[in-house]
């Protein structure tokens, strides 16, 4: 073996490439939206001076109205994947929070305000059954998660018995809570709980708790962390995420239904991962999560406007999945 | 092919990780039947000149030249072996043997396993988990890899850090074999005297860059110290014990592995564990850290409690935060304040030595003994009146010992209790005050200093000499 075999067999044992650029995580999930963006943009311009379909305020704020469903459940994601956990059970949480405060609100004659307060509840009890099953029955959070992800799909059947509520019917067409158009509330909530959240995971010592969790549990209990609380933050705070994004859709969408969101968790767990969330644990970032889920946002809304794209968006997307993990794994390569 | 002719020969070779130089043109001849030995401090290049004869880091400038088929085991010094697989099973990843039709000869890797592991003296069943095992034990499985088959090249990255005296011995006896069927073994150790005496040429490097290469008859280990650092290394000074109040009291102490252990701590002193794999000094440290349950006895600690476990990588550093995350872990303050942490942990870099790009590099960037003082600040950082210390100096070379050493000396004089456990029996002589010599969880004897010489407490940890609580056990129901 001369000196060149020997180093191409070395290359393939265990490469160390040295790229000469590196981007953040959270820097790369927002150059591909702009990219994204400025593409869609340019693709889907008419050439006889109408307005452009995709680039005007009211497409974005459609993109923004239903992506923040993804978002503020991927804000959830990215707190639990960050501490090293995993949670399947957003979409199910999602169409529960849905179905709980739409019997409350049109069935039981609850107040709005109660109704959703009761499937913000709902969320973070399904949490908190996550947390124990975790925690206390140290089941691993897969299994734990599918089985809430059952249970909360489960339920929300048996309480709706395949009927939906039409919470639109019951309330007033000019319908403004806090002044603020119902249209933007989804956007907002989603704004608000990426700044809450991300101070929590980057300012806090709960944040950085989170983190050294996800990236060697054993050395941060050792630290004298305490592992079960930072768990139980997360799944909590994932559960209740989840029923703010359920909450929101029947309010906004105006239904509650037991098959809302179907299949919903995968997509929110991908949109974390884009914005930099490690599936190994111990990385994560709010403010990524929410850039993944707009990325996605705009993909599922500029597709369908292409001639043949309404019927290739998950494919795209699942591509697209993979070329960013890929391109974000090389990008945060580096040299020991 | 000539016996004396170099298995492998590097010239003028340079290793690059990022901006730092490794490696800084080494020229060196690996020799058939021969046992090199590598010595420098933590960051002098050994590591990497050995992943850049294995093949696994590319050189970067110069040539390596070796024949072809050249059979290279090489056995890093960092211990990342998949718990769920059995003993067997990992001496065979990825190097599976097979039979017909693609499917796995079982029988066959299990036996060859055992005789691989007997070959070093690993007590470990072929079917045992490797999740179950202990850190040396674990060592030595990984080991077994490169003994399972005759090699041309053996690379041993510090072998013998984890191991004890007895598992070394054997080890070396393993390696001898080798040396003498033809093979040529590269040996990376902080231990001079164990390089002194099995190896029959000794490498010493610094920055990067090859200092000398002897014949072992003809350096002696002073020489060999201060080549290494550059200059000479004031040995350990002891300072006379001040007895103060009791801090830490053990009553007849009983958890997992430990089976009844009673001795008193006092400020400013330092209580040495000593024992062989298995004999319960990680399982007391960890008990009384509160991380094991306590089943039986008494046990009071006065005043803040830190410890520092043995294996950092599985139980102390946290690979994705940064060091001064790993500092300041769990974090001090509710809201963490960054440039005051900064600025704290740049005192710990200074106060303890630590060679690091700064307070936001990760883990993975420091040598191992840069690694072992992080935590170190991590737990001094809380100003503990009790010290616990797991093994805080295997796998680190002599310079950074002497630091800890010294880190020790400083924080005990500062009225601190102390109690390490260390499987190397000169470093506690060196270190403690008295010495608890433990065997299968009891505790065996006590022996102050003045006493204490490293045959006693060898007879006493392997069971050679019959301590009076021992043969009292016996003589028990």
């Amino acid at each position: 073996m001369n000196e060149d075999e020997r180093r191409s067999t070395a290359a393939k044992g265990e490469p160390i490439p040295r790229p000469p650029w590196r981007l953040v995580s959270g820097a790369s999930a927002a150059l591909i939206l702009v990219i994204e963006f400025a593409f869609f943009a340019l693709v889907l311009a008419p050439h006889d001076g109408r307005p452009n379909p995709f680039a005007n305020f009211a497409n974005i704020a459609l993109i923004l109205k239903y992506s923040s469903i993804y978002g503020i459940g991927a804000i959830g994601a990215a707190l639990i994947i960050g501490a090293g956990g995993i949670d399947l059970a957003p979409g199910s949480v999602i169409a529960l929070a849905s179905v709980i405060t739409g019997e409350l609100f049109v069935v039981g004659g609850w107040s709005l305000p109660a109704a959703v307060a009761a499937g913000l509840l709902t969320g973070l009890l399904t949490g908190g059954v996550a947390a124990a099953l975790v925690v206390r029955a140290q089941l691993p959070p897969f299994i734990a998660s599918l089985g809430t992800m059952g249970m909360a799909r489960g339920a929300a059947f048996v309480i709706t018995e395949g009927k939906f509520y039409d919470l639109s019917g019951h309330l007033p067409a000019s319908f403004a809570p806090l002044g603020i158009a119902l249209g933007l509330w989804p956007g907002v909530l989603m704004f608000v709980a990426a700044v809450i959240f991300h101070v929590v995971l980057r300012h806090t010592a709960l944040g950085r708790h989170m983190l050294a969790v996800g990236g060697n549990e054993t050395a941060a209990r050792y630290a004298g962390v305490r592992v079960d609380r930072v768990k139980l933050f997360v799944y909590v705070a994932g559960g209740g995420l989840s029923a703010l994004a359920g909450v929101v859709l029947a309010v906004v969408q105006g239904q509650g239904k037991a098959d809302l969101a179907t299949g919903y968790e995968l997509d929110i767990i991908a949109a974390a991962v884009i914005g930099g969330a490690s599936l190994s644990g111990g990385r994560a970032s709010v403010v990524g999560a929410v850039l993944g889920s707009l990325i996605f946002g705009v993909l599922r809304n500029a597709l369908p406007q292409i001639p043949g794209g309404t019927y290739a968006d998950r494919l795209i997307i699942g591509v697209a999945v993979v070329l960013i993990a890929v391109m974000d794994r090389l990008a945060a390569r580096q040299p020991r | 092919m000539l016996p004396e002719s170099p298995a492998v020969t590097l010239s003028r070779a340079v290793v690059r990780y990022g901006e730092t130089v490794a490696v800084a043109g080494v020229s060196l001849a690996i020799a058939r039947s021969h046992v090199h030995a590598l010595i420098g401090e933590n960051g002098a290049g050994k590591s990497t000149l050995l992943r850049a004869i294995a093949g696994v880091t590319p050189l970067d400038q110069g040539t390596l030249t070796c024949p072809p088929q050249l059979a290279i085991e090489w056995v890093p010094q960092e211990l990342i072996l998949a718990p769920d697989l059995t003993v067997a099973e990992t001496i065979f990843l990825g190097r599976e043997r097979r039979g017909r039709g693609r499917l796995l000869r079982r029988a066959e890797m299990r036996h060859a396993a055992e005789v691989a592991l007997a070959r070093i003296g690993c007590g470990a069943l072929a079917t045992a988990r490797v999740g179950d095992l202990s850190l040396p034990v674990r060592k030595q499985v990984q080991l077994a890899r490169a003994f399972c088959a005759p090699a041309d090249v053996l690379l041993l990255d510090e072998p013998t850090a984890v191991l004890g005296a007895e598992a070394s011995e054997k080890l070396f006896v393993a390696i001898r074999q080798a040396r003498n069927r033809g093979a040529a073994v590269v040996l990376v150790s902080h231990q001079i005297e164990e390089v002194l005496r099995i190896a029959d040429t000794v490498t010493v490097l610094r920055d990067g860059q090859r200092v000398s290469t002897d014949p072992t008859g003809a350096v002696d280990a002073a020489t060999l110290v201060t080549r290494m650092v550059g200059r000479p290394v004031p040995s350990l000074g002891r300072r006379a014990a001040g007895a103060g109040p009791v801090l830490l009291r053990l009553r007849d102490l009983h958890a997992p592995g430990v089976r009844g252990a009673t001795f008193d701590v006092a400020a400013g002193e330092v209580v040495g564990l000593a024992g062989l794999v298995g004999a319960g000094r990680s399982e007391l440290l960890a008990t009384i850290a509160g991380l094991l349950p306590r089943s039986a006895g008494e046990m009071e600690v006065r005043g803040p409690l830190a410890f520092v476990p043995e294996d950092r990588a599985r139980n102390g550093l946290i690979p994705t935060l940064s060091l001064r995350e790993n500092i300041f872990l769990p974090a001090p303050q509710r809201w963490p304040q960054k440039w005051r942490e900064r600025a704290e942990c740049e005192r710990w870099i200074g106060r303890l030595h630590i060679r690091a790009r700064g307070p936001e590099a990760l883990p993975d960037s420091l040598s191992g003994g840069n690694q072992q003082k992080v935590l170190l600040a991590r737990a001094l950082r809380r100003t503990p009146k009790v010290l616990l210390l797991d093994e805080p100096t295997a796998g680190v070379d002599i310079g950074a010992k002497a630091d800890i050493h010294r880190i020790v000396h400083e924080h005990t004089g500062a009225g601190a209790a102390v109690v390490i456990a260390s499987s190397e029996l000169p470093e506690l002589l060196a270190l403690c005050d008295r010495i608890v010599a433990l065997r299968h969880g009891r505790q065996v004897a006590i022996v102050g200093r003045d006493q204490a010489t490293e045959s006693h407490l060898a007879a006493l940890i392997t069971g050679a000499e019959r301590s009076p609580a021992a043969a009292a056990e016996r003589s028990g129901p």
